[in-house]
């Protein structure tokens, strides 16, 4: 059996003369979190929809450990938030989660009793009799997490999970799912926009840009290949500091520090020291900027649309 | 399955449809009723076996068997897949792990459930109309009741083959707007153009038109409803059944006269289709739609 749980190869998705999916392929390890990026109309959400079957490929094939996309085994193990939930206007919270669960192979008591369990997990239990279709777009979110976990499942997809959320929502959500991952040890796949927020969860980044793959690195590795030696220095006279490496190393001030970037950052560390020691000047700041998922997602994206 | 049958049973019966029928058939026997009233003295019991009881025959085929029921089935099944879809609701059932199949086997079935459970309460909310307001002549209250089975059996078959068809379209448009209209043409056609074209043409003193028979849904509609209403008791012609049901034949006796008139002429029955091939035939598009639906549905992009 393969050590992958979730295996793509070449799939293909075209409507009409549009390829939303272009011969995508990836590979996803078992209780790993991953973050797919791109931007808008990049096959993101596509990409979800295929590995759950709710599109069918246009070419390429699948499995979800080992069993074909879309079928009925594939499905008992994956758990599906989409980006736009819609619920059925009649139904309760508590009665949505049940009938979710039914439907997942649960039996009615099995499910009641895992609908109020994630009623109470995700603080939802003062609008359990309440209708969802009347929920606040978070709260709807949280309804959609919950309904996609009500089978336990191994492996979660997660479609913008906090798109439309004021900051406070996101960060509640952004709660669960790493709480849902520690303790579950799950394997997730998460799509967003906020990419500040998605570094906080994720540990494998993959791109994907016209509907093609163009980054599936652990996202340590991702920012090694595309960091740029920059070193970010503050001191008690930043101005003076300025002044002795301009025209040496390419300088930027920001509000109270300043940038350098060099080809070789040793010899630049060495640089800074020696000019902080020979002006008696004190050193508050050294370290290498790390690049941040917003950075290699601008990038990554600049070195795709170069290579075009 | 189960779980989604019993969530289409519940939304088919909803509140509001259980109301209209059983409003639909007091209504329908209130009708009778005053019909029976305004007949010169005679009981309404006395003017129901004078006409053969063509006129619940009549009201049975248009408002409760037709217009009511057509419209509740095209509402329902028309829904079953296209309004999910659109409301993005079938993704998430979608999700989970049944075959898509299940999904609308278990729909299917819930809405020809909830269909039949309305269907009867309009017909028992009429019996009931007409046995609660009158006082109670055993024999021709027998009579009347007597043709439940044949108005049921009509009215299953009306609701297998527009919920088929009806789901057919729900699979194949997003929409269920889009989905409804053909049906509900297929209704305005059947029940209101051939019928009203047929009685103008009367009026006009051209014969009834025979030669669009494979075409004339109403004439299709009432063969069969004629069918299972034979199963009890046999239709005597009459005039009413020939304008509006195409179930008979008007024909002169004298073959000089070119305009009709009220007298002058002898009834019989229409047999330019046989009932077999009219039943078969839609029996072939229920099933064929049902099949498509399932096929459909499995290789559907939602």
């Amino acid at each position: 059996m393969s050590e992958y749980c979730i295996e793509l190869e070449n799939l293909t998705k075209k409507f009409g003369k549009f390829t939303a999916v272009d011969n995508f392929s990836l590979k996803l390890l078992p209780g790993k979190v991953y973050g797919i990026i791109g931007p808008n109309g990049a096959g993101k959400s596509t990409t979800m929809a295929m590995i759950m079957g709710s599109l069918h490929p246009t070419s390429g094939t699948g499995n979800v450990m080992g069993h074909d996309l879309g079928s009925k085994e594939a499905l008992q193990i994956l758990g599906y938030s989409p980006e736009f939930t819609s619920f059925y206007d009649d139904m309760s919270c508590v009665e949505y989660l049940w009938y979710m669960g039914t439907l997942s192979g649960l039996s009615n008591e099995e499910a009641m009793e895992k609908a109020i369990s994630l009623i109470k997990q995700y603080e939802l239990v003062d609008h359990a009799h309440k209708k969802v279709a009347k929920f606040s777009t978070g709260m709807k979110k949280k309804v959609s997490l919950a309904q996609a976990m009500i089978h336990d499942p191994k492996i979660l997809l997660l479609d913008e999970p906090t798109a439309n959320l004021d900051p406070t929502s996101r960060m509640e959500i952004l709660n669960t799912v790493r709480t849902m991952v520690k303790d579950r040890n799950l394997t997730v796949l998460i799509s967003s926009h906020v990419l500040t927020e998605l570094e906080t969860v994720i540990d494998h980044v993959v791109m994907i840009n016209h509907g093609k793959l163009i980054m599936d690195e652990e996202i340590s590795t991702a920012q090694e290949k595309f960091k740029q030696g920059i070193l970010v220095v503050s001191c008690n006279n930043n101005e003076l500091l300025f002044e002795k490496l301009v025209g040496k190393y390419t300088v930027e001030t920001a509000r109270d520090s300043i940038r350098i970037t060099a080809d070789d950052v040793n010899n630049l560390k060495k640089e800074v020291v020696r000019v902080i020691f020979e002006n008696d000047l004190v050193l508050n700041v050294l370290h290498e900027e790390v690049l941040s998922l917003d950075l290699l997602y601008k990038q990554a994206l600049e070195g795709e649309n170069g290579n075009e | 399955m189960s779980k989604v049958f019993s969530r289409t049973l519940e939304t088919t019966l909803k509140k509001i449809s259980i109301i209209v029928s059983a409003l639909v058939g007091a209504l329908v026997g209130a009708i009778i009723i005053s019909a029976g009233k305004n007949s010169q003295g005679m009981s309404v019991y006395h003017v129901l076996l004078e006409n053969n009881l063509i006129l619940q025959h009549l009201l049975i085929f248009f408002v409760i068997n037709g217009f009511l029921l057509m419209i509740l089935t095209i509402s329902n099944a028309s829904g079953l897949v296209a309004s999910e879809i659109h409301e993005g609701t079938f993704k998430l059932l979608a999700a989970k792990p049944n075959s898509r199949s299940q999904i609308l086997l278990g729909k299917i079935l819930g809405t020809i459930a909830g269909l039949t459970i309305l269907l009867l309460v309009s017909l028992l909310s009429y019996f009931s109309t007409i046995v609660i307001a009158h006082r109670i002549d055993g024999n021709v209250i027998r009579e009347m009741i007597s043709f439940f089975p044949a108005y049921f059996l009509y009215g299953v078959f009306v609701i297998l083959l527009f919920t088929g068809v009806a789901t057919l379209l729900s699979c194949v448009f997003k929409r269920k707007l889009t989905a409804m209209l053909p049906l509900l043409v297929v209704v305005v056609v059947a029940l209101g153009f051939f019928p009203i074209q047929r009685f103008m043409a009367s009026i006009r003193g051209t014969s009834i038109v025979t030669a669009i028979k494979y075409i004339d849904l109403n004439y299709h509609f009432a063969l069969v409803f004629k069918f299972f209403v034979e199963m009890i008791e046999t239709i005597k012609p009459d005039e009413v059944l020939a304008y509006l049901m195409n179930l008979f034949s008007v024909r002169m006796l004298d073959s000089d006269v070119t305009r009709i008139e009220w007298g002058g002429k002898i009834l019989s029955a229409n047999d330019s289709l046989s009932v077999l091939p009219v039943i078969l035939f839609y029996g072939a598009i229920t099933v064929v739609s049902y099949i498509s639906s399932f096929a459909i549905i499995e290789k559907k992009d939602i």
